[in-house]
């Protein structure tokens, strides 16, 4: 999974220090695989390895800090 | 033997005395709930197998979502003991092992550790027989520690190797039961607490939430009460999850099932235990939680 992050004037953030979990919030916990981040460049981070240990509703949810600025986001699943 | 045989001309006394009660002292023992002891033993030890195969699950709707991809089973291993400390009250402990198989897609997990405990100690309020309007009551006090390894803790690629909540619960309730002749009906009504956590990951406190394990149990016995039958029916209630205090939307859980339970009488220390039970899996009867089938075998031994 690779996620563009930008700041509010959609200016690409290099060089972020980006961290990512997923979890199943509904059941109080998370997957049991830490998620890396590598910053590939031009504002992206690929996540790796992200793995869904069972079927139900899940969340990656990123959380960016960079110089100043602090933000993330949450992309919800569900596993079937 | 001669406490036993005290026992049982108790016991016959009794059924002499009270008519319409026949055996309730000693047919449900091991049917239900925690369990208990026979009026003429001292402690009981048990150890069982089970095996459960995941069918699927609730989802937040209430939608039931067989599994497709993914299998799940779960082999547990419990060892149990009642000790009588008093006439009417037993201490009780709960020592599951718990062994998990997960495959999805190209990935299969196996784990295994020591699952939750749990101790607790059961009253018996009023005995069977003891007022004439009224069913047996007993209180029950409990207390499942996190001995387990919780999912945050998880190191296999499915998670297998959870075996625990990572929660201390507290729980307490009531059975009541109604015996007459070699039949028995009891209401298992238990209420769990459980206490807040910080969550290894993230360092939130969560907390889950209050919940109901209810369950209805009847049966009777045959052979001279050697062999004992019972079906039951259960549902277990968890309101919301809560993170930094502030319940989770859609997080309630709600799980509904039947279950047929037998036990023979092997010995004069010996019983044989089985039993067999499912979730019942149609939409609304269950949410956010796994639904299972599964069965189990176990031997028991009561010292007296």
């Amino acid at each position: 999974m690779t996620v563009l992050v930008e700041d509010e004037s959609g200016v690409p953030l290099e060089r972020a220090n980006v961290t990512a979990r997923a979890e199943m919030p509904l059941h109080g916990h998370a997957s049991s695989e830490a998620i890396s981040v590598t910053d590939v460049g031009a504002g992206e981070y690929e996540l790796y390895p992200i793995t869904f240990t069972m079927p139900g509703h899940w969340q990656v949810v990123v959380e960016v800090a960079a110089r100043d600025l602090a933000g993330g986001g949450t992309f919800e699943y569900e596993v079937e | 033997m001669k406490r036993f045989a005290v026992a049982v001309a108790c016991c016959f006394a009794f059924l002499l005395a009270r008519e319409t009660v026949a055996s309730p002292c000693c047919v449900s023992a091991t049917h239900g709930g925690v369990g208990r002891l026979a009026p003429w033993e001292d402690a009981a030890v048990s150890l069982s197998q089970s095996v459960a195969e995941g069918l699927g699950r609730w989802d937040t709707d209430g939608d039931f979502q067989p599994y497709t991809d993914f299998s799940e089973r779960e082999w547990r291993t419990s060892a149990a003991a009642l000790v009588g400390f008093h006439r009417r009250a037993l201490a009780y402990a709960i020592v599951p092992w718990l062994v998990t198989e997960r495959s999805s897609g190209d990935l299969a997990d196996t784990g295994a550790g020591l699952a939750d405990v749990e101790l607790g100690v059961r009253y018996q309020w009023l005995d069977f027989g003891e007022t004439p309007s009224f069913p047996a009551l007993a209180l029950v006090l409990g207390l499942t520690a996190p001995t387990g390894r919780d999912p945050s803790a998880a190191r296999g690629t499915l998670a297998s190797d959870a075996t625990g909540r990572g929660a201390w619960v507290p729980e307490g309730g009531i059975q009541l039961e109604l015996a007459r002749r070699s039949w028995f009906v009891r209401l298992n009504a238990m209420g769990t607490v459980p206490l807040p956590m910080t969550r290894g990951d993230t360092g939130e406190a969560q907390r889950f939430g209050p919940g109901v394990a209810s369950s209805v149990v009847g049966g009777s016995g045959f052979l001279r009460d050697r062999l004992v039958l019972s079906a039951s029916t259960r549902l277990r209630i968890e309101s919301s999850l809560h993170v930094e205090g502030r319940p989770l939307p859609g997080s309630s859980q709600r799980r509904l099932g039947v279950g047929v339970q037998g036990s023979l009488a092997l010995a004069e220390h010996w019983t044989l235990l089985a039993n067999g039970e499912t979730d019942l899996v149609a939409d609304g009867l269950g949410r956010n939680a796994p639904a299972q089938l599964g069965v189990g075998l176990g031997v028991r031994y009561g010292f007296f």
